[in-house]
């Protein structure tokens, strides 16, 4: 593909990626379109955080081509950085900053107004319930207050495309369903969001659309309608079923002889 | 209290297996053991011989007080050494082993044969042997000193892992850690200092007299290193009765150490699974006020380049790391200006005024330092840093915002210092001028080196260095820096030109063309070598995140 259609806002063309001998990522094509709520799922190692990475440029695919909102990743990587946020899977945030200050600072990196910097950052705040610890440095902040604090920083400049790899790990069930609820309402206004996780249930109960991928190959993709169909799983199947079924883990016996 | 050999045996397996493990995993482990066993080692046993050579040849009471100062010592040390070289072993984390159905006294067992497992308690045995051999000049003697030291290392290590215990929270706490790193940075910096002290106290000549005349045995014989010496010492004399009053005094005190130690384990079992719940959203009001005031002045009118200068400002303050190294930069300028300036050989004839027109030399040296590796010294979070749209040159300038208002303040004192102490004042403006010259020249070769020759930052904890770090990288590393030194002297050359030649040639006139021109020689330096090197940033950023960041 050498022109970008406009209806995709993330397009990954013939994606490799190669650690020496081992092929984390293999020839993986990927199209999100715009607006949409895409959830990327895969066992553990099947190559899912390798992707995103060379999705939001920060590590080079051993060969292939990504855009993200028409823009090359690797052609012009000061513009896409100004069309995404990212909330990455190993947090690497200042942590000799506040929370407040660390969202701040992020505000005038993404270049927003000032005057907007201290609303919005105020607002995320309290939406995120970090307002009572704010002023804390990082550093003594709890796995899900750096999250809430990285996806803060993340969507603060209003993304066209938000990556978020594993975002609901290690949070609890009443921030995960705030979070929740502000993607459903960026994705309502337009940004694209694509991400990874474990928890099924909530890919199931956000996304538009699912790709799974296993040992570096995508092996599925579409609406949940679809996989079911492809994956010949009732209209009943869940996520999960169908997720097994494709990564081929569904059978073999898992009992302990010694718990009889 | 039930204690199972089983369990004690899987527990010293446990202990071992992270020591092993620990230096598979961490080369730079490996290189401070053998540093440790071929110079640490023998250091102590040269004292152990030294201390041997004092309790036999000394005259009394002289032998006797050394005695008491030795044990004394160790004893200090040993409790003081968790607050200073203090790592949480996993192998002997009581939160972690709170998981498993251990009774107390196997607990305080499995740490007390741990200890056998460091090489500093071998440092310790040759210490204590030594006093078992020096005043053993008789076969009861020998037992009672004997007897008086086993008693005395299981104090010893009852007394540091009571401090352990009871400062666990304290010592795992961000605070300490933080403390721990500067503090440690302040004591290296400060071995010069002492080493002069004590060279000075040992040549005087009258080391036997001052120690006869202090009489610390008379204080220290109260306390648990006293009462084994002064156990020791009574059976010299052969007034057994005393000696074994002493020793029984000792036992007492060991027997009450040890008790504390396990109230204070036993608190420990209980408290490990509500550990770290309780300390959340406490916050002085001042501090909360100085943070909000920080808020509304930076969510102001903060271009990038301010942001990124106001958050390594933050970090300058807060890193401890960083703030050892700006600490240890400075405070070699100082070490440097107060022995020119108020060396009393020097005081008479005072200093020429050359000083002025030297010291922007020493900003220039501790500038080095802190420009050579500028995106390695952001560590992991520079991945959010290269997230952001920013332009590279942008996050340079930055860095170097902060540096050059650093070395601003370091020069403009130090030139008026020397000013002063040379009433040089004539001098004072060429070297201002050369010296905002130099550190722009000081600034390109670092914006250069920490683009195209970045490193990771070493994680220092205590004394040790984790992470990346063995001799070969260390080697790579100063190889590294002193080759940047190099490159930025020969860079500095035609600016120094600019100032020496016309002195040379009693032509001083001539500064106002040279001296201008080197300013704008410096300035140009650092906007054509930025330019250059700052695309690289974004061109190279996985390369540069592999180096600096990686997972």
């Amino acid at each position: 593909m050498t022109t970008f259609d406009e209806t995709y806002a993330v397009v990954a063309q013939d994606l490799v990626r190669t650690f020496g001998q081992k092929v984390a990522v293999s020839h993986l094509n990927l199209r999100v379109r715009t607006g949409e709520f895409f959830g990327f799922l895969g066992p553990n190692g099947a190559g899912k955080s390798t992707t995103i990475k060379m999705m939001v440029g920060l590590l080079r695919p051993t060969s292939g081509s990504i855009w993200v909102g028409g823009v090359d990743v690797w052609h012009d990587p000061l513009r896409v950085r100004t069309l995404m946020g990212v909330l990455p899977e190993y947090l690497h945030l200042y942590e000799r900053l506040s929370g407040r200050e660390f969202i701040t600072f992020a505000g005038h990196m993404y270049g927003v107004p000032d005057v907007d910097i201290g609303r919005r950052t105020e607002e995320l705040l309290s939406v995120l319930d970090l307002a009572n610890d704010a002023d804390k440095l990082i550093v003594d902040y709890s796995v899900g207050m750096r999250k809430k604090v990285a996806l803060a920083a993340a969507i603060l400049h209003r993304p066209q495309v938000l990556f978020l790899d594993e975002p609901f790990e290690g949070i609890d069930p009443i921030s995960s369903r705030v979070i929740r609820d502000i993607l459903r309402e960026l994705t309502q206004r337009g940004t694209t969001i694509f991400f990874s996780s474990h928890i099924m249930e909530v890919v199931e109960r956000l996304c538009t659309r699912v790709g799974i991928i296993n040992q570096g190959v995508l092996v599925a993709e579409g609406t949940l309608q679809e996989l079911r169909e492809r994956a010949h799983e009732g209209k009943d199947a869940t996520l999960e079923d169908i997720f097994l079924n494709v990564v081929g883990a569904r059978n073999g016996n898992h009992n302990l002889s010694w718990l009889d | 209290m039930a204690i199972h050999a089983d369990k004690l045996r899987w527990l010293f397996w446990l202990r071992w297996k992270m020591f092993t493990r620990s230096l598979v995993r961490d080369k730079g482990r490996v290189v401070g053991l053998i540093f440790l066993i071929l110079f640490g080692l023998p250091f102590v046993g040269g004292f152990a011989v030294g201390t041997f050579f004092a309790y036999r040849y000394l005259p009394a009471p002289a032998n006797a007080e050394v005695l008491f100062l030795v044990l004394s010592g160790v004893y200090l040390v040993w409790s003081a050494l968790p607050l200073l070289e203090f790592t949480v072993n996993e192998g002997l984390d009581i939160s972690k082993l709170a998981l498993f159905p251990l009774t107390r006294a196997e607990l305080m067992l499995s740490l007390l044969f741990s200890t056998l497992l460091d090489v500093p308690t071998l440092g310790l045995f040759l210490i204590l042997a030594a006093v078992v051999v020096g005043w053993a000049s008789a076969v009861p003697l020998a037992l009672i000193a004997l007897l008086a030291m086993l008693i005395f290392y299981v104090q010893v290590v009852g007394m540091s892992q009571l401090v352990l215990a009871l400062l666990m929270r304290i010592l795992q706490s961000r605070r300490f850690r933080d403390l721990s790193i500067v503090l440690l940075a302040i004591f290296a910096s400060s071995f010069y200092f002492f080493q002069q002290f004590a060279l000075r106290g040992l040549g005087s000549g009258h080391f036997v007299e001052n120690i006869d005349h202090l009489s610390l045995s008379t204080y220290l014989q109260w306390l648990p290193p006293g009462m084994a010496a002064r156990a020791i010492q009574q059976a010299s004399v052969g007034n057994w009765g005393v000696s074994f009053a002493w020793l029984f005094a000792l036992l007492v005190m060991s027997v009450l150490v040890l008790y504390l130690w396990q109230l204070v384990v036993e608190r420990g079992l209980v408290s490990a699974e509500s550990g770290g719940g309780s300390r959340a959203a406490r916050q002085r009001p001042t501090e909360r006020e100085a943070l909000a005031g920080v808020r509304v002045g930076s969510s102001a009118t903060l271009s990038p380049v301010l942001a990124i200068a106001v958050k390594d400002m933050k970090y300058l303050r807060r890193d401890p790391q960083q703030l050892a190294l700006l600490f240890q930069t400075m405070l070699s300028t100082i070490v440097v200006l107060v022995a020119t300036v108020f060396n009393p050989s020097s005081a008479g004839r005072g200093i020429g005024s050359w000083a002025v027109l030297a010291a922007p030399a020493f900003v220039f040296l501790s500038l080095n330092a802190l420009t050579l590796n500028m995106l390695g010294m952001e560590g992991e979070s520079l991945t959010t840093l290269l997230l952001f749209p920013i332009e590279p040159k942008r996050i340079l300038w930055g860095k170097n915002l902060v540096i050059l208002a650093l070395g601003s303040i370091e020069m403009l004192l130090l030139v008026a210092v020397t000013a002063f102490a040379s009433q040089g004042w004539n001098f004072v403006l060429p070297a201002l001028t050369i010296g905002f010259a130099g550190i722009a020249i000081v600034l390109g070769c670092g914006n250069f080196s920490s683009v195209c020759l970045p490193q990771r930052r070493r994680q220092r904890r205590g004394f040790q260095t984790t992470t990346n770090y063995s001799s070969e990288s260390g080697f790579a590393r100063l190889l590294l820096s002193l080759l940047m030194l190099l490159v930025t002297v020969i860079v500095l050359i035609p600016a120094g030109v600019a100032l020496v030649l016309p002195i040379l040639f009693h032509a001083q006139w001539f500064w106002s063309f040279s001296i201008p021109l080197s300013l704008l020689y410096g300035i140009a330096f650092y906007f054509v070598v930025t330019a250059l090197v700052a695309p690289r940033i974004l061109d190279k950023a996985p390369e540069i995140l592999a180096v600096v960041a990686r997972e």
